[in-house]
């Protein structure tokens, strides 16, 4: 094979510990060794077109860059004349140069050691091409709520297909019922008009109403959704809404829209029907009734899903202390909401209402978690109050009031129309007179008992995932965190879902307003089309089972936190190139190594460790070997050169995707083979950018602690660090501490 | 002081909804005793004049603060927990000093008469103090 190697002086920099020229000379010698240059700025454009020539000329195989952290200069080394899986980074600088620049000649014999190993690495490489697997272009949009509106809007208008699927008959979700929504106060008609207009005029939008997903299969790019559709018994195209079947329904059961409803047709609850009633039927005047109408079952195929499922309202009953459902008069803000539209009550005669905040809200039996909206809620009932009737008294019982940002204004404005604010919440709802609710309440900082009767008392209930959220677990397989709103896990990534061409918008991920609903809309849609424009190229990187060893254990199927395993046709596990995310977490756990990567495979780490000098620093001096993760070790290490901080030359480190990417057979062939120590290094616990990564890594010691008392040798020789991306000096330290203690154990005895 | 007996750390929990005074049916006959104010000053550790509060003893052990309070905070148990701390350090009502006399002599709380109970035709009942006498006993051993 024909291997050139470029070993770069930074300008001299690295040249003042290592002594280039030496191993210049050395590598020379090495067999399959074409080229070996000693650059002073390989990542010029001088020194690549260097590169490029002998690329060309050599007709080199495999190159090797000694020179700066792979981090650095990636795209400078991106295109060298090969493929770029057959260029290997080895890192003399930030890991060795610079971290050992107070010990020049072993620094020097580290850096001859990781030249050897990577060029065994190198010649295993493959070069892997890029597929071509374009995206279906069109997105599903699960829920037509505010959110949901929003995103399919969003995404039809960049040019894509949307298949909006909603369980209504109409869109709007919980905002088309409000009166008004906050800050300006807006009737909802308003606003949702306005996108079902744009919904209306867009052919990129198909609205599936009364439809609910039955099942999802395929993977991202190419996904197949089963959807059930219920009979709306009324057809779409003959409706005129001339309201005569709405007159003559004995049984309340036509649902019968609102001015700027979408789809503004009405339909009929066929369950709520009697048999042979047929009143609608003989009253129409265009015979749009069909209440034989049957269901029906679509399947579309979309490339990416957006999950807009919203919330549903808490419900109360069980604080029994506040009556709801037993007391006249207590009701909840939605139902306030409902009260207040349909001027079911009229508070121009000037009524007493009281509101309790945080009713279920911030109580570990109930929803720990705060909703977000209750207290904006509740201002602008009350201030609706205050407008309809100055006279109207009003008394808000709270715990904190949350009015983040310009809503304070609100939360003033409500104070100087004569809200009076008490922070206290009454322990019990009494009825001791018809059609009034009294109670007594301590208010906490006037430090006195205040008895009070009203006329109304307003529950502020909080947000809760819907059904349709946690349903959706079972359906497509997505991560609910603990309180069962959509997990997204890294907060610079919000609107992710842990699963590929996923994405989450509105109240299903957590409790939020309007305008937040619709801004977490937008960042779903974008996402969305970055998906659909990245998708054309994908390299099959993604692991491989050697299915001559897999005795289909599971475990790398149960194991990988992005689901993306499934069985092939002849069962045996296999990873979809889409949905997998390259952690490595199942080439880590496999009991038969039987997993690989496809930039780094089993056999590679196996070669590297057959000719990884055991002795570089001498007979005496003990040898780490290092598995560092990607995404925080890897780079807190390097950060260490950044600092000044050094380390001893005796840890050499591997870079590896996640901590869990360290399958136990090369640990125990390291260790079986003399090297002195192994450490994994993974990401702090709740921060590993592949969920469990971590965690799994540092479980799995277990084992191989049993494994090495079993050869009688010191299971200490192993361990786990967790190093965060800004931990550099706690790396340094371990280190330290590790080579001392492997000096005190003494030396692996199955060192040769 | 108060670490020792208890967990200070579920008193954090706190946010003073109120829930637990605007219950009480002491809190609403003598409004000195706040029940969410003597856990404030537990919890912020300014509790050291809280073992001479008469209030500590207003206490009916009713339960409905713990019942209603969102946080699940036993206040019952801290304010028993209160009591205890206030004995040991010598703080007790001088009403139930002789209550506890009454106790150990009689066996019980209120002091039978049972001249008056056999005017009244009702059966006389036995001071029981070995019985008490006897209990104590095997509760130092237990000890």
């Amino acid at each position: 094979m024909k291997i050139g190697i470029y070993l770069c002086t930074c300008e001299g920099e690295i040249e003042k510990v290592i002594d280039i020229d030496s191993l210049v000379k050395e590598a020379s010698g090495w067999s399959g060794i074409t080229d070996v240059h000693k650059d002073a700025f390989l990542c010029s454009e001088d020194g690549i077109r260097k590169i490029r020539k002998d690329v060309e000329s050599s007709g080199l195989e495999r190159v090797l860059i000694a020179a700066c952290s792979p981090f650095f200069k990636m795209e400078e080394f991106s295109d060298l004349g090969l493929n770029k899986y057959l260029v290997e980074r080895v890192n003399i600088r930030e890991q060795c140069s610079r971290a050992h620049r107070n010990d020049p000649e072993n620094a020097t014999k580290k850096t001859k050691a990781m030249l050897r190993i990577f060029l065994e690495k190198a010649k295993y490489s493959q070069p892997l091409q890029p597929l071509q697997l374009p995206s279906l272009r069109s997105a599903l949009v699960i829920g037509g709520g505010v959110a949901g509106i929003n995103a399919s809007i969003d995404i039809a208008e960049t040019g894509n297909e949307v298949f909006l699927i909603e369980k209504n008959p109409f869109l709007g979700g919980k905002v088309a019922g409000f009166h008004k929504y906050f800050p300006r106060m807006c009737p909802p008609s308003c606003g949702l008009e306005l996108m079902f207009s744009k919904i209306k005029s867009n052919p990129n939008v198909h609205v599936l109403t009364s439809s609910e997903i039955d099942t999802i299969s395929g993977s991202p790019c190419n996904f197949e959704i089963f959807i059930k559709t219920s009979p709306r018994h009324i057809d779409m195209d003959k409706c005129v809404l001339c309201g005569k079947c709405l007159e003559v329904c004995p049984h309340n059961a036509i649902v019968y829209p609102e001015g700027f409803s979408y789809p503004c047709i009405p339909a009929i609850n066929k369950g709520l029907c009697a048999v042979d009633c047929n009143k609608c039927v003989a009253v129409c005047p265009v015979d749009a009734i069909d209440l034989d109408e049957e269901g029906k079952a679509t399947n579309i195929k979309v490339g990416a899903i957006v999950l807009a499922t919203g919330w549903e309202p808490f419900d109360p009953t069980p604080l029994a202390e506040f009556g709801y459902g037993r007391l006249e008069n207590v009701v909840t803000n939605i139902e306030f909401e409902k009260i207040s539209k349909e001027k079911k009550i009229s508070f121009e005669e000037p009524k007493k209402v009281a509101f309790i905040q945080c009713v279920g809200s911030r109580d570990e039996r109930h929803l720990p978690y705060c909703s977000d909206v209750c207290c904006m809620v509740s201002i602008k009932q009350a201030l609706f109050l205050k407008e309809v009737n100055p006279d109207n008294e009003v008394y808000i019982f709270y715990n904190d009031i949350r009015t983040p940002g310009e809503y304070e204004e609100l939360y003033q404005k409500a104070r100087r129309r004569g809200t009076i604010f008490i922070k206290g919440i009454p322990s019990e709802l009494k009825q001791d007179e018809p059609q009034k609710i009294n109670f007594s309440v301590f208010d906490t900082v006037a430090g006195k008992r205040l008895d009070i009767t009203t006329d109304m008392v307003v529950l502020a209930t909080g947000i809760k995932p819907s059904q349709g959220t946690i349903d959706l677990k079972e359906k497509i397989g997505i991560v609910l965190n603990k309180n069962n709103f959509v997990e997204s896990h890294i907060q610079c990534y919000p609107q992710d879902t842990q699963r590929n061409a996923v994405f989450s918008a509105g109240c299903c991920r957590a409790p939020m307003d309007v305008s937040r609903s619709i801004e977490s809309a937008g960042a779903a849609a974008i996402k969305t089309l970055q998906f659909f424009n990245n998708c054309t190229e994908i390299t099959p990187d993604n692991p491989a089972v050697n299915i001559l060893k897999c005795d289909v254990c599971k475990r790398c199927i149960e194991e990988c936190p992005f689901k993306a395993y499934s069985f092939d046709e002849k069962g045996f596990p296999k990873s979809d190139i889409m949905k997998c995310r390259r952690c490595g977490v199942c080439m880590g756990g496999c009991p038969l190594a039987a997993i690989s990567l496809g930039g780094l495979s089993i056999e590679q780490l196996s070669v590297m460790l057959d000719v990884f000098d055991r002795s570089y620093l001498g007979e005496d001096e003990p040898l780490i070997l290092g598995f560092l993760c990607k995404n925080d070790a890897y780079r807190a290490v390097d950060d260490a050169a950044l600092k000044g901080i050094t380390y001893p030359p005796n840890f050499f480190g591997i870079m590896v995707p996640c901590a869990g990417a360290v399958n136990g057979a090369i640990i125990a062939k390291a260790i079986s083979t003399g090297i002195d120590g192994v450490l994994i290094a993974g990401c702090p616990d709740n921060q590993c950018h592949y969920i469990h990564g971590s965690t799994l890594a540092k479980a799995r010691l277990t084992d191989i602690s049993n494994k090495l008392k079993e050869m009688y040798l010191e299971p200490e020789r192993v361990r786990f660090i967790s190093i965060g991306r800004d931990d550099p000096e706690k790396f340094a330290d371990s280190i330290e501490e590790y080579v001392e203690e492997l000096k005190k154990m003494g030396r692996n005895p199955l060192r040769l | 002081m108060y670490n020792e007996f208890f967990d200070r750390e579920k008193l954090k929990y706190c946010y003073q909804c109120g829930k637990c005074s605007s219950g009480c049916d002491i809190n609403r006959i003598d409004v000195s005793f706040q029940p969410h104010r003597l856990l404030h000053l537990i919890s912020i550790g300014a509790a050291d004049n809280l073992m001479e509060d008469a209030g500590l003893w207003k206490c009916t052990t009713c339960f409905t603060c713990s019942e209603r309070c969102p946080q699940g905070i036993k206040v019952t148990e801290i304010l028993w927990i209160a009591r205890t701390i206030a004995v040991k350090a010598g703080h007790i009502p001088e009403l139930l000093i002789t209550q506890k006399d009454i106790l150990l002599r009689t066996g019980r709380l209120i002091p039978m008469d049972n001249k008056k109970r056999g005017k009244a035709g009702l059966t006389a009942i036995q001071e029981e103090s070995s019985v008490v006498a006897r209990i104590f006993e095997i509760v130092e051993k237990e000890k």
